[in-house]
């Protein structure tokens, strides 16, 4: 299933950010050219983190950024994106975030089993270590379709 | 008073412990787990509000959690999960608990805390060294020795439901998941569990003879369980239990049919009593005597 979902154009490696803010920006940039958000999305995703806290930072050094369909998904889609300096969230538990997993769902269903797939993929601590590390679209392509 | 909270796949349950004269849950509340959905981070988030809940209307001094999923006892962590609980590996409600409330909080697994709720509170009362297995969708066991849970060098002991049997894991061949594959695939029929048994109970040979084999594998475990740890007792527990009056004279036989002629020949089996609930008991007592040892 990863196989047909994710494709090179949703990974971006080695990105910068100034702070966790920016870094959801940065993390979004893919899906706005994709035209598959609205730059609204973006803010809502924020906001989720300023009203609940960093809940989106579901496991170490991962954030699976999101907000609701209604605040401007135009299309489903999924964005990679690592960081070449740790961003901090606040969680925690988890901080600080290497990788962020930009989630544009249309429903409230139809995402959750690419995520049960992707939590198998994510715990495998030397995988995730690699996708952190490299510098190559490609190659973190690689990491997330071999099992 | 102890807040206890159980959390499954399915559902979070939680209640107060009330200890004077008979220990029994008050204020009993269930909550969709979504797990899916939310992760293991939603979950902490969940246990936080429900926690809040109680507070203001209870004096709270301590939270105990019994738990889907593998668990560091040491450290509280979640150590893994499968699939029905996404990105719960590295979650620690415990020190949540603490940095949030301020009270004490241990997390133990679910199998674990079952067990330790019958040991106390249930069908192993006065006994010391028992195994409890736990039979639904998959299968699962707790080892206790001297009244404590034995865990293993990484929290796996017990797991028998990776034991082998015929190059198939026991979970595979003994499990309600046996049963509702092996009826449609010789009946055609697609049954849940508890249809199952009423077609059995209707007189449906076929069905009857699938829950013959169901229980011969079952009890092939059992006896490999018997010959490891020799325990006084063993407790059967989980969705099963729901048909413990079909499957208990089944059970038995087979067990001393095939003890027949064995030395010291008995295997005392008993099925659980306390049910659901014997997760939220076991983890409460857990949570007691860490509180008494101040431990915690």
């Amino acid at each position: 299933m990863l196989n047909d979902e994710i494709k090179l154009s949703d990974i971006k490696v080695n990105k910068e950010a100034i702070d966790w803010k920016d870094a959801i920006h940065v993390a979004s940039l893919s899906l706005i050219e994709s035209k598959k958000i609205k730059t609204s999305y973006v803010d809502a995703m924020i906001r989720a983190v300023e009203e609940n806290g960093p809940y989106i930072v579901i496991t170490k050094h991962i954030a699976l950024a999101h907000a609701r369909p209604e605040h401007g998904v135009l299309e489903k889609g999924i964005s990679f994106t690592t960081f070449k300096e740790p961003v901090t969230f606040g969680s925690e538990m988890f901080d600080p975030v290497k990788l962020i997993i930009t989630l544009a769902a249309t429903d409230s269903e139809s995402h959750l089993d690419l995520l049960s797939e992707l939590s198998d993929i994510l715990s495998d601590k030397e995988k995730t270590e690699k996708m952190y590390e490299t510098k190559n679209e490609q190659e973190f392509l690689e990491l997330l379709q071999t099992v | 008073m102890y807040l206890s909270i159980d959390i499954g796949g399915t559902n979070i349950k939680s209640g107060i412990i009330k200890e004077s004269g008979i220990v029994e849950i008050l204020d009993k509340k269930e909550f969709p787990t979504n797990a899916k959905r939310v992760h293991g981070i939603g979950i902490e988030k969940k246990i936080v509000e429900i926690i809040k809940n109680y507070i203001v209307k209870y004096d709270i001094k301590g939270v105990a959690i019994s738990t889907a999923g593998g668990v560091d006892s040491n450290t509280n962590e979640i150590l893994y999960a499968n699939e029905n609980i996404p990105f719960y590996t590295g979650i620690n409600l415990s020190n949540t608990v603490r940095n949030i409330y301020n009270l004490p909080c241990i997390v133990e697994n679910d199998v674990n805390c079952a067990a330790i709720g019958e040991l106390y509170y249930g069908s192993g009362k006065g006994y010391s060294n028992i195994f409890c297995l736990t039979v639904g969708t998959g299968i699962g066991g707790a080892i206790i020795i001297d009244k404590n849970i034995y865990h293993g060098v990484s929290f796996n002991a017990g797991e028998i439901g990776y034991m082998k049997i015929n190059k198939m894991n026991f979970e595979d061949i003994a499990s309600t998941s046996f049963l509702v594959k092996r009826v449609k695939s010789i009946t055609g029929l697609e049954l849940n569990g508890k249809k199952i048994f009423e077609q059995a109970l209707k007189g449906n040979e076929q069905i009857q003879q699938i829950i013959e084999t169901f229980c011969e594998n079952l009890v092939e475990g059992i006896i490999n369980i018997f010959y490891v740890l020799n325990p006084e007792k063993i407790i059967i527990g989980g969705g099963i239990m729901e048909q413990s009056e079909y499957l208990y004279p089944i059970i038995n036989k087979k067990i001393q049919y095939a003890m027949n002629g064995v030395f010291n020949n008995n295997i005392d089996l008993s099925f659980a009593k306390l049910g659901n609930n014997a997760g939220m008991y076991g983890a409460y007592h857990l949570l007691k005597k860490c509180v008494e040892k101040s431990t915690i």
